[in-house]
């Protein structure tokens, strides 16, 4: 057997049954969560024009996304996320949907990963969008959904931290920065590089009081009293107002009892450009990178044709499990509740007896041989509780303490 | 007891000169500068654990969280192209990064089909030929790159450069400064935010030192 043929593309995973288990289990929390507050759920294709995920300024860059081509020629790409997906839907198909619109997903996206090229290509995630509610109140629904959804997975340690995509544009533009410099800028808070952005703006001959105002950018993160300095830092309207959004975000979460701990970071770049208003992320203890992310986008749905405001999230399954086990939780599949090995001559008997104990809920598996070492090894390997033993001389029982 | 914090740092000299700001700021590094055959060092007083591994290697442990903290050249980190957030310039490590050759190299390469760069830094090589939209070959070599032109390998080099006497000494000379290269502490994206008041607690207390010695 050719090693080759047991190879998978990088980035690609099996997953095995005991994370499937486990995975199967949250994703059913998270589904009904999701339906408890109302989100229905939707699946969209696996494959999407790549005109409809390119488009500036929002768009993919083509080497983020995994492509391919249909018969007439034109370029397909794997969903690289579900939100633009969502987007097309409730501007199509769902285009004479009654607003708001609550819609959740529970599926995989692939992308190409912008980070770090080790990283898992796909994605399982299990999200939400609310789409045609603007303001605070909607963008509180959707964080404490996202709360819940890590307190329903039984995560211990973990913090939301909330940015805003509307002060930091406003922020930059209040600068009087042109858009070249801006990316610049913006590529430099995202790396949290003070002394970088220092030496660009004096290259660029930005005046000092400007240059001082923006170097404090990549440490405004921390704690509420952050919102306070940043409020000092600006006069843009759009840049208070977003602001305003955050105090009323974190007083609506406080008010419902979220417990989870809220952070701030007024430097958080997004890295998906369709945001527009508030954006969060969620941070594990024992994860080096976030397990959630999301936010506010409001232009995304008017370039097809409708025009709505919208808020969501992606919680990354699989990242989520890294971080549940690195604190300790361990997958592992469940054993069945019977194991029948019988002898050809005893089938009926012992089929029989499966169907009587299927029939009353229990989950049987055959082994259609008498090999009682066989089924010792199975129950010593803990994946079945129970053995049942059907030979012409008898019926034996063998019950082993599962140790798990 | 306050969470245990994780510093990946580059064998060597930025490793030392680690370890003098931290020891004045009550950070118990004598194990650390005896590591023997040990791999994890400890501070066990303020439980603080200290991994020494080869300079390339440091953006990786940081990136992936095994490591909150890392002192690392801003070579290395260009180089490596990973998400870390940049804290804070050290000071120490201080070098240029440059295109040397024989002065006439850049002259000659335009009647060269191709731009031959050897360099130990080939993404650094990529992004800088490429803001000039000049095409290159990168001759990827991991020591005395500096042979490339001298033998006639490559057309130029792009490396680090402290003093110049090795290429003076092979009769090359800068022809571009690239970037100027310090150490740099670098940090995980999720540490900086799940372990803030420590980390701060680090950074603030390196900027004080860093600050003194300038």
């Amino acid at each position: 057997m050719s090693v080759k043929k047991l190879q998978i593309p990088t980035g690609m995973q099996d997953t095995l049954p005991g994370e499937c288990e486990a995975r199967n289990l949250l994703e059913e929390r998270f589904r009904a969560l999701f339906r408890s507050f109302g989100y229905r759920e939707i699946r969209t294709p696996v494959l999407e024009y790549y005109d409809t995920l390119s488009e500036r300024p929002y768009g993919y860059r083509p080497e983020h996304v995994w492509k391919t081509f249909d018969r007439s020629g034109r370029i397909l790409t794997l969903r690289p996320d579900s939100t633009i997906p969502a987007a097309r839907m409730a501007a199509g198909p769902l285009g004479r949907a009654e607003l708001p619109l609550r819609l959740c997903y529970l599926q995989s996206a692939a992308a190409y990963q912008v980070d770090t090229l080790s990283m898992l290509c796909e994605q399982p995630q299990a999200g939400v969008e609310l789409m045609g509610e603007s303001g605070s109140l909607a963008d509180a629904e959707v964080i404490g959904l996202a709360v819940d959804c890590l307190k329903a997975a039984g995560l211990q340690a973990f913090q939301i931290e909330l940015g805003q995509a509307a002060f930091f544009t406003g922020f930059l533009r209040e600068a009087g920065l042109s858009d070249s410099q801006a990316h610049e800028v913006r590529q430099l808070v995202e790396r949290k590089d003070a002394l970088g952005i220092q030496m660009y703006l004096r290259q660029e001959s930005i005046s000092a009081e400007v240059t001082d105002r923006l170097m404090r950018l990549p440490r405004l993160y921390g704690d509420a009293t952050v919102l306070d300095e940043a409020e000092a830092l600006t006069q843009s309207p759009e840049c208070l107002a977003a602001l305003r959004n955050l105090r009323e975000v974190i007083a609506t979460l406080e008010r419902t009892g979220c417990e989870a701990e809220v952070t701030i970071d007024l430097g958080m770049a997004q890295e998906a450009g369709y945001y527009s208003g508030i954006i969060f992320r969620g941070h594990a203890a024992g994860a080096g990178q976030p397990i959630l992310s999301g936010g506010r986008y409001d232009g995304l749905t008017e370039r097809f044709g409708r025009q709505m405001p919208a808020v969501g999230f992606a919680l990354m399954t699989k990242l989520l499990m890294i971080a549940l086990e690195r604190q300790g939780a361990r997958f592992e599949a469940s054993p069945l509740d019977v194991l029948i090995a019988c002898d050809p001559a005893c089938a009926g008997d012992a089929l029989r007896r499966a169907a009587a104990l299927r029939a009353e809920g229990r989950s049987v598996a055959m082994i259609y041989r008498v090999d009682r070492e066989s089924l010792l090894r199975h129950l010593d390997a803990g994946d079945a509780r129970e053995g049942l033993l059907f030979t012409p001389a008898g019926t034996e029982r063998i019950a082993k303490e599962v140790k798990r | 007891m306050e969470p245990m914090l994780t510093f990946a740092l580059a064998k060597g000299r930025l490793a030392e000169q680690t370890f003098d700001l931290l020891e004045r700021m009550g950070i118990d590094c004598h194990e650390a500068r005896n590591p023997g055959r040990q791999l994890v060092l400890w501070d066990r007083v303020q439980n603080i654990r200290f991994i020494l591994v080869k300079p390339s290697d440091v953006p990786t442990y940081v990136d992936h969280g095994v490591a909150d903290l890392g002192v690392v050249g801003k070579d290395t980190l260009m180089e490596a192209e990973r998400p870390l957030y940049e804290m804070l310039d050290l000071g120490f490590g201080r070098c240029r990064l440059c295109v040397a050759g024989f002065p006439e190299a850049q002259a000659a390469s335009v009647e060269h089909a191709t731009f031959r760069v050897a360099t130990k830094y080939p993404a650094i090589a990529r992004r800088w030929w490429r803001s000039q939209g000049k095409p290159i070959e990168i001759i990827e070599l991991h020591g005395s790159v500096e042979l490339g032109p001298v033998i006639g390998l490559s057309d130029v080099i792009l490396d680090i450069v402290e003093s110049g006497s090795t290429l003076k000494a092979n009769g090359l000379s800068v022809l571009e400064t690239v970037c100027d290269v310090s150490a740099r502490l670098v940090c995980n994206r999720v540490s900086l935010k799940t372990k803030r008041d420590r980390i701060r607690w680090v950074i603030d207390g390196l900027e004080a030192q860093v600050r003194e010695n300038a």
